[in-house]
């Protein structure tokens, strides 16, 4: 399964609707939480998704720093219902890590739901906050230092 | 001086930058400033038509023209919107009277029928509508149904 990395302006009108779709349907239905989920970052931001028959699977974006925190950041981690279990989770934030270590030395932050903190760790993350709330869910930002290649 | 004018196009013929303004704006008020968890995105929003009022690349008032046979056997007209920083300024009317006059002369639909929050009731009468259901909840938003259906000249 290939990853479509596009900057915003290269999303094509089906491709941003699926995605803001399927973000809605995750972050504010699922997660029963009324938040602003479209919030004007997304121009400035690169999409890296799977797609297959017009429906996303998995979805995050890369927010370059300085732009909502002082490092670069992945945000809006999803992965379709349907598709869960599958691995893709932890594929696709690989891509996002290979995608941000080309073109960045920074260390990546992330602000990480509570209930995937070991997943976070495992793909290298390491929490640097204590528990708190962001739009009444649990949250701890977790950053990833770069790593050398050894 | 900015000539301010209404647009309406069809969903393919929107560039991504205005969807998504139109789409923050929606999610803006209908998911947050009405705390309201729901499928905002419906997949409706293909086939209807979208009419906005944009002003040095904010856009200030909007609604989406369904015709019939989408959301019901009539045509419909939701989603709609004045920005929150532009009530009071007489958009509401332009866009509802913009809105009826298009989908009835040129989409040539006969009736309308809408979801109006139900303190809006006078609002919409003005252009025709009437109640046609008993006050409901959706969303924690007391709504009725509203139908419009277009006057015959059959004496």
């Amino acid at each position: 399964m290939t990853y479509k990395l596009k900057r915003f302006e290269q999303l094509t009108l089906d491709e941003l609707y699926a995605i803001l779709k399927s973000r809605v349907e995750v972050f504010v239905v699922e997660q029963t939480c009324p938040y602003p989920e479209v919030d004007g970052l997304d121009p400035d931001c690169l999409h890296l998704f799977q797609e297959q028959d017009g429906e996303i699977l998995s979805y995050c974006r890369l927010i370059p720093k300085n732009l909502r925190y002082q490092y670069p950041s992945i945000g809006r981690i999803l992965v379709h219902p349907n598709h869960r279990k599958s691995n893709y989770g932890r594929k696709l934030v690989q891509e996002a890590i290979r995608v941000l270590e080309t073109e960045t030395k920074d260390p990546i932050i992330i602000h990480a739901q509570v209930y995937l903190l070991s997943f976070y760790q495992s793909l290298g993350f390491e929490a640097i906050t204590e528990a708190y709330l962001e739009d009444g869910i649990l949250h701890r930002d977790m950053l990833r230092q770069p790593q050398g290649k050894g | 001086m900015v000539v301010i004018e209404w647009k309406i196009k069809k969903f393919h013929a929107l560039t991504t930058t205005e969807w998504y303004k139109i789409a923050k704006l929606r999610s803006d008020v209908f998911i947050v400033e009405q705390a309201c968890v729901y499928d905002e995105f419906d997949q409706r929003d293909q086939p209807s038509l979208h009419l906005f009022l944009e002003d040095d690349g904010e856009i200030l008032s909007y609604s989406r023209l369904m015709p019939g046979g989408v959301m019901y056997k009539e045509a419909s007209i939701s989603r709609v919107i004045v920005s929150e920083n532009h009530r009071g300024e007489g958009y509401a009317g332009q866009l509802l009277q913009q809105a009826v006059d298009y989908v009835s002369q040129v989409m040539k639909e006969s009736a309308i029928k809408i979801q109006a929050e139900q303190y809006l009731t006078d609002f919409y009468r003005r252009f025709g509508f009437r109640v046609i259901s008993e006050p409901y909840l959706d969303c924690g938003i007391s709504h009725v149904d509203m139908l419009r259906e277009e006057e015959t000249d059959d004496l």
